[in-house]
Formats: C-alpha cells, sequence, structure tokens
C-alpha cells in the first residue's frame, strides 16, 4: 500500500501519534457544564448561612429520603430521554404500582405478591406505551399524553372514584413494609432503593453494550438502524424499563405511606422532567445521564427543605423551582451558545484553546 | 484578500494566505480536506473573524464581521451543508427573508408562479414550487440554493461543493447559470473535488496546501489535472492508482442478489448480481432510482422483489447487518457517522457484540485496539479514536464509517455515494480499502453518480434510467463518455449492444 504513504507523507502536522491519547480526553470542559453541579454547591451554601441545621447528618438524610422517589421516577424518565423518547405517564405507572401493591396487601396476599404484582401493573403502562410509538408510530409526547389521561381515570374507576386505601400497620407483613420503611445499616429503606436502581441504570448505561445500542437508537435512529441495531426492541425497551421503575417507586410509595391515595403520582412527573433536563446541561452534547439527573433531584430536594427550614411558606417552592430550573438552562444555554462561535471576552477565558480548535472544525460539518 | 492569517488556538489553519479574484472570472479553489479552503470562505462570510490580514474589495479595504457584512458587500455563498427549511414549500424557502415573503397578505400561487419561473431563469430547471423541501431530493434543494443565491444578485458569488449531489446534465446546466453570471461580471470562487469540472468552468485555480498557498494553476494555459493534483498532495499522484485488480477469476456463488426488485413510482424489476471478489457499480442520473436502490438493497425501504444476501432474503436492516452486510449510507449526517460519539464508539457500533465482554459487557480497550489500528490503517485525521466523530471533516467522518465494517469483518458491502463531498485524498484510502477487501473475496456494489469513481473501480458498470437497468458495460468498455451517454439518452444503441441480464 504504497499509495497510502505518498498520500499521508504531504500532510506532516497531524495531531499527535496514535499512542499520544492516554486515559480519557475530559480537558476539554466547557463552562455550561459546571453550571448544574455549581448551582447545587451555591444552593448549599446560601442555605447553611441562612439556617444552621441544613448541614447536619439527619437532615441531609431527611432530604434524601424525601427525594429518593423523585429519584426514582427520574431515573426511569433518563433512560426513555436518553432513547430519545419522553414519557408523560411515568405518574400513572406510579400510582397504577402503588395501587396494585396496596389493594394486594389489603386483600391479604404476601409481600412478594404484592411487589409482583405491582411492577405488573406498571409493566403494563410501559407496554401500552410502547405499543403505541414503537409499533403504531404515535410520538412519544402524544402516545404518552394519551395513557396518562387514560390512566388517571383508570385509577378513579378502579378505586370506586377515588377512595385512598389505608394499611392498618399491624395488618402489613414485615416483608412490604421493609421496602419503604425499613433501615439497612441505618440509612433509609428508600435511600437505599434509589440509590442501588441509580447505580444499576447507571451502570447499564454506563457500561453495557444495551446503554451504548440504546444512546445510539436514542440520538441518531436511522444510523443506529443502519448498523444493524434493533432499534425498535432498543427503544420498547427503555419505555418499560422505566414504567418498571416508576412502578417499584410507587410500590415503595405504598410500604412508605402505609396505602394508597389516588393521583400522587403525577406530582412526581414534572419533578423528574426538571430534573432530568437540569441533569442534561453537564453533558457536552445535552445527553441525560443518571449522575446529572441526580444532581437535578437533590437540587428539588434541598430547595424545598431549605426553604421550609428558613420558615418560608410552602407557595413559594414552585416558584423556586422554577427560577432555578430557568436560571440553570438560561446560563447553559448561554455558556454552550458561546461555543459555536469564536469565543471572545469572557468565554475565552473560560474555555481550553484546544476546545476552540475543536469546535471551530466540528461547526464546519454542523447543519 | 491578502496574508490571511488565522489560529484557533495554537493551531495555524491559514498562513499568510493570498487570493484573488477578478470581476468577471471563475476562480477554483482546491485542497484537501482540512486545507482551509472553508476556513478561508467562513472569514470572507463573516462567520469567522481573520486574525490577521486584509480583505480588499475593488480595490476598497472592507471589514467583514458578521455574516450580514458580507450579505451587504454582495458576497453570496452556497454552502456544501444545504440550510433549508423542511417545512416550508419550496417558494417559501425561496423567497425567505426577501422582499417577496414580506407584507400580511401574500397570494401563495402568483408565488409560487413567480418562483417557478426564477428558478426555470436562474438555473434552466423545472421545480414544483409548491412541494415542501423536506420532500424534494437532494440535488433539488441544492437547485433551490443556488437559485436563491443568484437571485440576491451577488458581487461575489462562492459555491462550496455545489455539484457533489448532482448529475451530470445538472452540473451543466449549473455551468451554465455560472458562465451567464461570469459574463455579467460577477467574481466566482468555485470550490469543488471533481478536477474534471474544474478543469471545464474555471478560468484559474488556486490551490492551497496546509493553511498556505500552494501555488496557482490554469487549465488554459495548459496546465494538467495531474499538475493540480500534485499542488494539493505535493507530489503527483493517481487516485486510482492502487487499483488494477485482477477480475475475479472464479465466478462464485452471487454473494448479494437483487431479484426483480421494485420501488413503488422509482424502481422496476432491477435485477443484479454481484459474485464475491467482484465490484459491480449502478450508475444513472439523479432521479432515474439511483437514490432509493441502496436503500432498498439493504432492507432501509419497502420494496417488492426480494434482495438477497448469500442466498437468503434480507428481512430487514439488522438483518442485513447480521449477517455481514455492510451498508455506507449517502446521507452520512443523518444515517451513517454517530455525531456526538466518539471514533471509537463510531468503529464499534456495528461489531459491539465482537468487541465487549461476557453478560453484555462494553470492553474499551478491545474497542481502542481495534479503533487505534483501523484509524491507522485508514489514515483517519485526528489520529485519535477518543476524538468526537462531529469535529472530523468529511473525509474523514466516511472513513469511519468504512472502518465500522472493517471491524466487523463484513464480505458484502454495499455503496451508496462512498466518496460524495470528500476530498482526494480521504477517497484513496476508501478506494483502497474497498479494493482490497474486495481482493480478499468481499463482494461490492457501487451506487454513485460520480463517472469518474465507477469507471476507475468497477468490474462492471450497470446504467440506470427511469428506473430500469438499460446496459451491463464490462470495465474494458466502460468510459465516462459511454456512460454518461446512455445514462442520459437511455439509449443502448452502440457497437456492442448490451442486453439487460434476466
Amino acid at each position: 500500500m504504497s499509495t497510502i504513504e505518498t498520500l499521508a507523507a504531504p500532510v506532516e502536522p497531524s495531531p499527535g501519534p496514535v499512542a499520544a491519547y492516554s486515559g480519557k480526553k475530559r480537558g476539554t470542559l466547557q463552562a455550561s457544564r459546571l453550571v448544574a453541579p455549581g448551582t447545587l454547591a451555591l444552593i448549599l451554601i446560601v442555605f447553611s448561612v441562612l439556617s444552621p441545621v441544613i448541614f447536619t447528618v439527619g437532615n441531609l438524610f431527611g432530604i434524601l429520603g424525601q427525594v429518593a422517589l423523585l429519584a426514582l421516577a427520574a431515573i426511569g424518565l433518563t433512560l426513555v430521554v436518553r432513547a430519545g423518547g419522553i414519557d408523560l405517564s411515568i405518574g400513572v405507572a406510579l400510582d397504577l404500582g402503588a395501587l396494585a401493591s396496596a389493594w394486594l396487601i389489603h386483600d391479604g396476599y404476601r409481600a412478594w405478591v404484592a411487589v409482583a404484582g405491582g411492577l405488573l401493573c406498571a409493566l403494563a403502562v410501559g407496554a401500552v406505551n410502547a405499543l403505541l410509538i414503537v409499533i403504531l408510530r404515535i410520538p412519544a409526547f402524544l402516545a404518552t399524553l394519551s395513557v396518562w389521561f387514560a390512566g388517571t381515570s383508570v385509577q378513579q374507576l378502579l378505586t370506586g372514584g377515588g377512595a385512598p386505601i389505608y394499611l392498618s400497620a399491624p395488618l402489613v407483613p414485615d416483608g412490604f413494609a421493609v421496602i419503604g420503611r425499613g433501615y439497612f445499616l441505618g440509612i433509609d429503606a428508600a435511600i437505599v432503593n434509589a440509590v442501588s436502581i441509580s447505580l444499576v441504570v447507571a451502570l447499564l448505561l454506563g457500561i453495557t453494550r444495551y446503554g451504548r445500542k440504546l444512546t445510539m437508537a436514542g440520538e441518531q435512529p436511522s444510523a443506529a438502524r443502519i448498523s444493524g441495531l434493533r432499534t425498535n426492541a432498543l427503544i420498547a425497551s427503555a419505555y418499560l424499563l422505566c414504567a418498571v421503575i416508576a412502578g417499584f417507586a410507587g410500590v415503595v410509595l405504598a410500604a412508605r405511606s402505609n396505602g394508597y391515595v389516588p393521583g400522587s403520582g403525577q406530582a412526581y412527573l414534572m419533578d423528574a422532567i426538571g430534573a432530568v433536563f437540569i441533569g442534561a446541561t453537564i453533558s457536552r452534547y445535552g445527553r441525560v445521564s443518571v449522575g446529572g439527573t441526580l444532581i437535578g433531584v437533590v437540587i428539588f430536594g434541598l430547595l424545598d427543605n431549605g426553604l421550609n427550614l428558613i420558615g418560608l411558606s410552602f407557595f413559594w417552592q414552585d416558584l423556586a423551582r422554577g427560577l432555578v430550573l430557568l436560571s440553570i438552562l438560561l446560563a447553559a444555554v448561554v455558556l454552550g451558545r458561546a461555543k459555536s462561535r469564536p469565543a471572545t471576552g469572557i468565554f475565552a477565558l473560560l474555555r481550553t484553546t484546544k476546545h476552540q480548535a475543536l469546535t471551530n472544525t466540528a461547526k464546519g460539518n454542523r447543519k | 484578500m491578502a496574508a490571511i492569517n488565522k489560529s484557533f488556538g495554537t493551531v495555524a489553519v491559514l498562513d499568510h494566505v493570498h487570493l484573488q479574484l477578478r470581476a468577471g472570472e471563475v476562480l477554483g479553489l482546491v485542497g484537501e480536506n482540512g486545507a482551509g479552503k472553508s476556513t478561508l470562505i467562513k472569514i470572507l462570510t463573516g462567520l469567522y473573524t481573520l486574525d490577521s490580514g486584509q480583505i480588499e474589495l475593488a480595490g476598497q479595504p472592507v471589514q467583514i464581521r458578521r455574516p450580514a457584512d458580507a450579505e451587504a458587500l454582495g458576497i453570496e455563498v452556497i454552502h456544501q451543508d444545504r440550510h433549508l427549511a423542511g417545512r416550508l414549500t419550496v417558494a417559501e424557502q425561496l423567497y425567505l427573508g426577501t422582499a417577496k415573503s414580506r407584507g400580511l397578505w401574500r397570494h401563495e400561487r402568483t408565488a409560487q408562479a413567480a418562483a417557478r419561473a426564477d428558478i426555470l431563469r436562474t438555473t434552466g430547471q423545472e421545480l414544483d414550487t409548491g412541494a415542501f423541501v423536506d420532500e424534494l431530493s437532494v440535488a433539488q434543494q441544492q437547485l433551490i440554493q443556488i437559485a436563491r443565491a443568484v437571485l440576491a444578485e451577488p458581487k461575489v458569488l462562492i459555491l462550496d461543493e455545489p455539484t457533489a449531489p448532482l448529475a451530470n446534465d445538472e452540473v451543466e446546466q449549473l455551468f451554465g447559470t455560472i458562465r451567464h453570471l461570469r459574463d455579467r461580471g460577477v467574481g466566482i470562487i468555485f470550490i469543488s473535488h471533481y478536477l474534471q469540472e474544474l478543469r471545464q468552468i474555471t478560468d484559474r485555480i488556486t490551490v492551497l496546501r496546509n493553511g498556505r498557498n500552494a501555488g496557482d494553476a490554469s487549465f488554459a494555459d495548459g496546465d494538467s489535472i495531474e499538475d493540480v493534483i500534485g499542488l494539493m498532495l505535493g507530489n503527483q499522484v493517481n487516485e486510482f492508482s492502487h487499483q488494477r485488480r485482477e477480475p475475479p477469476a472464479v465466478q462464485g456463488e452471487p454473494a448479494l442478489e437483487l431479484v426483480d426488485l421494485s420501488v413503488a413510482g422509482t424502481l422496476s424489476g432491477i435485477n443484479i448480481s454481484v459474485a464475491p471478489g467482484e465490484i459491480v457499480a449502478v450508475t444513472g442520473l439523479v432521479g432515474s432510482g439511483i437514490e432509493v436502490l441502496a436503500d432498498a438493497a439493504t432492507g432501509n425501504r419497502a420494496h417488492t422483489g426480494s434482495a438477497l444476501l448469500h442466498g437468503r432474503p434480507v428481512a430487514s436492516a439488522a438483518d442485513f447487518a447480521a449477517r455481514a452486510g455492510a451498508y455506507v449510507p449517502s446521507n452520512r449526517h443523518s444515517d451513517g457517522i454517530f455525531l456526538r460519539n466518539t471514533v471509537r464508539e463510531n468503529i464499534a457500533a456495528a461489531s459491539l457484540r465482537k468487541l465487549g465482554r461476557r453478560l453484555g459487557l462494553l470492553n474499551a480497550r478491545k474497542e481502542r485496539d481495534t479503533a487505534s489500528e483501523l484509524v491507522q490503517r485508514l489514515d483517519i485525521r485526528p489520529a485519535n479514536p477518543e476524538a468526537v466523530a462531529s469535529g472530523l471533516s468529511g473525509g474523514n467522518q466516511q472513513k469511519a464509517v468504512l472502518a465500522r465494517w472493517l471491524a466487523k469483518g463484513s464480505d458484502a458491502l454495499v455503496l451508496d455515494q462512498p466518496t460524495s463531498g470528500v476530498d482526494v485524498g480521504s477517497r484513496a484510502h476508501i478506494y483502497a480499502q474497498i479494493s482490497q477487501l474486495v481482493q480478499q473475496g468481499a463482494a461490492a456494489l457501487l451506487v454513485s453518480v460520480d463517472l469518474e469513481e465507477v469507471v476507475g473501480l468497477a468490474d462492471r458498470v450497470l446504467v440506470l434510467y427511469r428506473g430500469r437497468i438499460i446496459a451491463e458495460l464490462p470495465s474494458s468498455e466502460a468510459s465516462t463518455e459511454r456512460i454518461l451517454h446512455l445514462a442520459s439518452s437511455g439509449q443502448t444503441a452502440g457497437t456492442s449492444r448490451e442486453e439487460v441480464k434476466a
């Protein structure tokens, strides 16, 4: 192949030999990716100044316990968003999971039956989503929106117009109660559940072939299909997994609250969406990740808790959430936009030269 | 433009580059990908600002800081990538941002009729101006861009790879338009990898190499294509010099076979069989059905009839890939490369199982070893498997797509316009790899409108005309002129009349 050598020869300054890269290229950090972690740190600092209680171990674990369910729902949503979709029906999956398990416990079934029943009901929601989106090709937003509407009605029909189910504590089997109220090494079971599911999903996305394929299928479905990936199966699996994780959150909720209140899962949807997209800002490409989502979840948790501790009414909480969400996204957009043109002023100081060269060549290929 | 310098960080992309364009001339601008052509043009159009140097227009120094400055000075550019809004009609797109799109009330039909007339006048082509831009072929979208730029009545018109998606007769139309503009005193900069075209249309050529002036050439003054390639590369090379394979000795079982393949409205009754060790090229004008052939053959588009891979029908795109079929699609950005992934991840995409661990885990080390080897073999630049694909030039992205199938060890290749918008150096690498694979027993179906490529590479050439294959030429009889004649006239009359293979 002497041709190749002669062709390669004239263009001498090829950037470094192959052996030159060692370790991971994380030197190209752009400022927009630090917005979410920065906000988290800022909130921590502000509230720790305003209230001495916030930094106590007890309080921090309390916050984590409160956001554990949101974390579960948001982790499920992360999978779906990674697969290029959106799931507005996670609240339904969560509620049906809680409803089924509470009902089964109420009727005296064993703990594992209740858990399995809850997960199966949630899986059914995921299966409907997958059917609508993958097979019938309805846009994810509309498909899951209809499932959300329909699911809300289903709950009311099943509970006779929305009557809550209350479980009396002595009748609940220990095996069930421990899922929501137990302690493992002194840590709230809800936290343990959320952390372990997060870990599993993070590993799934990070080091398995499934995660790589899911990401590719989500970002460039036609390229993935041509590369031989079964995109339909991959995308369907994301909806199923998301629903099961949300359903598990529902089971934990039922065990934690000793009962089921209709519609209680709906509250998690908007927070979960917010958390997932806050998390997306830590990626160079706006790619959602488990770590980012957890940062988003904790930001919301700290905000609620801190506002409570400094004595503000909960009326203020949604305002604070909205403002924080908006400012994170705004900051990420402003800092991220700078990368698409040669840096000037303050942005030049924030970015490495290597990165400028990279994005400048990249731009020529972008549409 | 004089002594233009531009650096990105410590990398000097342009180093004292001079460019002179007279009114009423067509200047060719050539150079390998990464030579600085695009950067120079972006400076001229205000997308980048220059670090030092000077731009003069009609003797007056000018400042171009924003694209709006360039527009105000009468500098129009047709970019390589088509910047069009898909859900607008052709007429709306054509007049977007101009006076004709303003006002509260527009009469759609009048606008569409005007647009049809404008496009016909500027490009000589008929377009359905009420259609959505999305629905048009790539070539037709290109026509809109050309018409749009011409309607702005520029003083300087820059065309960046304008002919890449066009078929030969459309290129002729474009050249007619260019000559017409030139005669009206417009200065035209024409960037192309197709040196044949440059020979036809340009008055002079400026060659860039590694961000410097490598020299000027002029076909009118007797310079040859080899001279220009020599300037581009620094020495004399022939793209196809690697390629004098022996024709396949034994015709084995066909690796890839299309039997009576039809796609509603575009293709009918296509029969092609490709044996191992053979490159079969299919060519035709844009609009002859050539655009959908590769998609249909690889299970990416609904069709009747069947596509057989190693004797069994292709059930789906995934099935095609799973059975060692390789497909290099024509639309690199959406179908080929994973833009947000690294070169390593791109190369590993089709062989994750082979390059993985047990239990469905990834094996980054194995991926990196394979990727490094292929990066070197195909000379992908930057030579770093961890580089993100969106940062690579078109040629290097295409090499990465090809490397994906090399990593998998595919033995049946379907290549759809494999070198469209790819520079000469990368092309040679891609051709060399294809030839080598075929030498080792792979079968390749090359779908291309690039006649030089078809003639230079293929063992047999099939010509597509209005959805049917009208001729089959062995490589000894295939010449660009002959193929062009067949493809544009549909006449199989000639010294050796070839019948359609049943």
